[in-house]
């Protein structure tokens, strides 16, 4: 037999690889890196989920001990821990964790406790589990104990009560401050069952159907013999939400009576203290319990620990106001805010060296800006000692021209720009006359008239004209020109910038020629685009219109899909209620007046039941198809393998007696909808079991082979078969090749397969031959 | 175990199911205390001791509520809110027992706060099994607070 060949080669197989291991182990040298998860029901950020972290941190020491301690967060309290979420959970960590092998889990809190319940043999098998802050009593009777231990979350408040009761014996009544959140609830359900230990003292409970501002004033006017208790509040009368800190604080502050509790989150904020637990201790207590299962010792023989861990803790403000001697407290007891304070025991040195300080820091500020000033008056005298120069080495080597004339013709300081306009060098130019020597006659008239303006307005003025430079070739130029007047308003001297401006004259020459071809281009465009834009337009209005068609269309749709939801509702309630009445009517009439029933009668009766349970399989099959039509996919990885194995074995017990070899091939892992894909496999499997009860011994055979882009299964039988005639008919709703005689069945079954396996984008067929077995075939894309 | 005066109260409009449901229960024995009411305002009124039902004790409350989603004038969903947002009557085991197998429903319901959501099944034997089944359940088994 395949199966038994196989697991004689596994077995072989694993022992080589033990024997392998223990040699390679006996060589190492280092210690092995342990690898340990930490599960937590809550948030980071939540106090009492930080604590037990911290506490379980502070005994395993992971980086001493060569620990790899990976902490996940469910933050049920930010989500709604239900069914989806843990799904979406089991997938994340299946994926996440696929190829981790840890040597233990710790769990933190209820909802990561309950999830490890369902799910550790599917994504941590045979890893051993230490649980903690587990609030349900019935956890040990939950668990499997070879893989899991731990301990509860069990608060001491009889203890608390009865230490409250040691500190002030004159107490005839307690105050019990409880709203009824869950939480609350529980507790005082809890509290009240100790009542009876306590028959001589009054039990009061202020809930909250009291606002806190109710409670602060009730709270005000308590007698001396009673002390309050704080269980939990977060939620007055008026629905406002009160954390720990300011609920326990405002009622202790209210009170001149002492108040106790049973929990080290509200300790610093104005309980006395009490038998307390701590989230840190807590963590402690649980990784002790993880230290002995990683030396080695079973976990079976470690006990849950369902006593109380919790300590005797105070608050040293509480203590003094209420007088309480600190050797009547219980030995080893913790006391928190005992006063050392370093700030106030050297108040005034603290203050005098912060005013020490700040002095000298207004001195040094001070001096700094003296010194900044004095350098500033410094600069200034160097720059206008600098200026001159600058400014007569920035004109001599300026890119424009510079030239001093004078009214009568002669020239004074030219800088070297002006030299290579004018091809004459500074000595040539003061010998000439700058007016006769270098202007063309042509110029000279527009040249008069704009020094004119000059004389007149005493404004620089702008103009162009040429030079005749010293080879007797000309340059156009153009000239900036102010003049200086003496005290009598003469003109003393002018003073010349001059650009040269061949290179611009050049381009407003080819600029005017590109112009007038330009314009001719533009012309011819402009007609070209008048054409275009009158078949865009057109082109337009037709995508508008598709548009306005296929909103249309969509609106169908919709309301199409609607209808069909509501008639698919209304089939489902409305139709099975006759069915139901007429199924369960006749039934009774078998049951009831089978005395009066002749033989036909009884028969004809069985009929009817028969065909109203078909007709109710009918209908489920029908809606299931609707719906899986309209329904998303929801991608996730998918073992294929355990699951056709899980869904064998369930489909297996429905034909008890019958000889099935079942021949599970390779199957590699993939991608889908987890509950489509599990109905394709349930249905093919159902289908193969049922199509080979003739046979006196069933083979089916279910492998996978990876192609290039796809992947494709199949499932072989050797049933009844096909005639390869109908193979077209197969994949059709309500198509059967059977009778119902023969066999039972809808006709939905294949057309499901077909239908799910084409929303994953694969297709589906099948080969057969009367008598000779079937085989059905599916294909996936690979991911 | 003590006997209370209503154990049992069925919110069901079709006559053939509530002929079914109470031979269901009393095939195991308890249909020896079940009211059954047609409508969701007949069930508010029953529940909270108002209008014909004036003279019940509303603390009297009933141990497990079988109660329908499609009925008239006020559907099952709404009675259940209803129930739930009562502290008087939110601990009362509530049962929905329906025909309709919408995932929708079933969200809704169990968001709402009902304890257990049945498919009547078609099959006379599965729908006796159903019935009886939840009803040893929270009748038996599952002790509110009081």
């Amino acid at each position: 037999m395949n199966i038994k060949e196989n697991s004689k080669n596994l077995f072989i197989l694993t022992f080589s690889i033990i024997i392998l291991f223990s040699i390679s182990s006996a060589f190492a040298q280092e210690k092995p890196t342990k690898n340990i998860l930490i599960l937590n029901s809550y948030h980071k950020g939540f106090v009492q989920t930080d604590n037990i972290i911290k506490g379980i941190e502070s005994v395993l020491e992971p980086k001493k001990n060569s620990i790899n301690l990976i902490i996940e967060y469910m933050d049920s309290k930010v989500i709604e821990y239900g069914t989806q979420y843990k799904e979406k959970l089991f997938d994340l960590y299946n994926y996440k964790y696929d190829n981790w092998k840890f040597d233990l889990i710790i769990s933190s809190d209820d909802n990561a406790f309950d999830f490890l319940l369902e799910y550790h043999e599917d994504l941590f098998p045979n890893t051993p589990i230490v649980f903690c802050g587990v609030n349900n009593l019935d956890a040990p009777n939950l668990i499997n104990h070879n893989v899991f231990t731990g301990i509860l979350e069990v608060q001491s408040v009889r203890e608390t009560i009865d230490l409250a009761l040691s500190l002030h014996p004159e107490t005839r009544k307690i105050v019990f401050i409880v709203d009824d959140t869950p939480t609350g609830l529980y507790f005082w359900s809890m509290a009240q069952k100790l009542f009876i230990y306590y028959e001589d003292i009054r039990m009061i409970h202020f809930d909250n159907n009291l606002s806190m501002e109710q409670i602060e004033n009730k709270v005000r006017r308590l007698s001396d013999d009673t002390i309050l208790y704080f269980g939990t509040f977060h939620r007055d009368k008026d629905g406002k939400y009160y954390s720990f800190d300011e609920a326990v604080s405002r009622v202790s502050k209210a009170s001149a009576q002492p108040l106790y509790g049973h929990s080290v989150q509200v300790l610093p904020y104005g309980i006395v203290g009490g038998k307390l637990f701590s989230g840190f201790y807590h963590g402690q207590v649980t990784a002790e319990l993880a230290q002995c299962i990683l030396k080695g010792e079973k976990v079976q023989d470690i006990p849950v620990l369902i006593e109380p861990q919790t300590q005797y803790m105070f608050n040293y403000e509480q203590i003094q106001r209420f007088g309480i001697d600190t050797s009547s407290l219980p030995e080893g007891s913790i006391i928190i805010n005992k006063p050392y304070s370093f700030y106030k025991e050297n108040k005034i040195l603290i203050w005098c060296v912060i005013v020490f300080i700040f002095i000298q820091m207004v001195i040094i500020i001070i001096l700094m800006m003296n010194i900044t000033k004095r350098k500033k008056a410094e600069e200034e005298l160097n720059v206008s000692l600098q200026h001159e120069r600058f400014w007569a080495d920035i004109v001599r080597n300026a890119s424009v021209g510079v030239a001093i004339g004078y009214p009568d013709g002669h020239f004074g300081m030219c800088n070297i720009a002006y030299q290579k306009i004018t091809g004459y060098s500074e000595k040539e130019l003061q010998t000439i006359d700058w007016n006769k020597t270098l202007t063309p006659p042509e110029w000279e008239e527009s040249e008069t008239a704009k020094l004119q303006e000059l004389h007149r307005t005493k404004k620089s003025v702008q103009y162009e004209k040429e030079y005749i430079r010293k080879d007797g070739s000309r340059v156009p130029v153009e000239l900036l020109v102010h003049s200086w007047f003496d005290s009598d308003g003469n003109v003393e001297c002018y003073f010349t910038f001059v650009i040269d401006i061949s290179d611009r004259k050049q381009a407003e020459d080819e600029l005017i020629k590109h112009r007038e071809h330009l314009e001719e281009i533009v012309k011819e465009r402009t007609a070209k685009l008048g054409k275009s834009q009158k078949s865009l337009a057109l082109l337009l209005e037709d995508v508008n219109e598709s548009r306005v068609e296929l909103d249309i269309s969509n609106k169908k749709l919709e309301t199409a899909n609607k209808e069909l939801e509501a008639f698919s509702y209304s089939v489902s309630h409305d139709l099975r209620a006759p069915l139901r009445a007429i199924a369960g009517f006749s039934q009774i009439v078998l049951e009831d007046y089978q005395d009066k029933l002749d033989k036909e009668g009884e028969e004809y009766l069985n009929i009817i039941h028969d065909n109203t349970n078909l007709m109710g399989n009918l209908i489920d099959d029908l809606l299931r198809f609707s719906r899986l039509g309209r329904q998303k996919t929801v991608s996730s990885q998918i073992k294929l393998k355990a699951m056709i194995k899980e869904v064998f074995t369930e489909q297996q017990k429905l034909f008890p007696g019958r000889k099935i070899e079942f021949n599970l091939q390779k199957i590699p892992n993939i991608h889908g909808d987890r509950a489509m894909i599990r109905q394709v496999i349930t249905n093919l499997i159902s289908n193969a079991l049922k199509y080979t009860e003739p046979r006196k011994k069933t083979q089916i055979e279910f492998g996978c082979q990876q192609k290039k882009n796809e992947m494709i299964c199949y499932i072989k039988d050797n049933g009844v078969g096909f005639d390869m005639k109908y193979k077209d008919k197969l994949f059709k709703v309500f198509q059967r090749l059977h009778s119902a005689d023969e066999f039972e069945g809808t006709g939905v079954g294949l057309a499901l397969i077909k239908l799910i396996i084409n929303k994953h984008g694969g297709t589906v067929w099948a080969e057969g031959k009367v008598n000779k077995g079937a085989t059905f075939y599916f294909s996936l894309p690979s991911a | 175990m003590e006997c209370k005066e209503v154990e049992i109260l069925l919110v069901e409009d079709n006559p053939n199911d509530v002929k079914l449901t109470l031979r269901a229960l009393k095939k195991h024995n308890l249909a020896n205390k079940v009211h059954v009411v047609t409508d969701g305002a007949e069930a508010l009124d029953y529940i909270f001791a108002k209008n014909h039902y004036a003279n019940r004790k509303i603390e009297e409350t009933p141990k497990v509520i079988l109660l329908d989603i499609k009925l008239p004038k006020l559907n099952g969903l709404e009675v259940l809110e209803k129930i739930k947002a009562d502290k008087r009557t939110r601990s009362i085991p509530v049962v929905i027992l329906t025909s309709s197998n919408q995932e929708t429903d079933m969200v809704k319901s169990y968001k709402l706060g009902a304890n257990s959501y049945i498919t009547k099944p078609v099959e006379f034997d599965k729908f006796v099994n159903a019935v009886s089944k939840l009803g040893f359940y929270w009748l038996l088994l599952n002790e509110t607070p009081q």
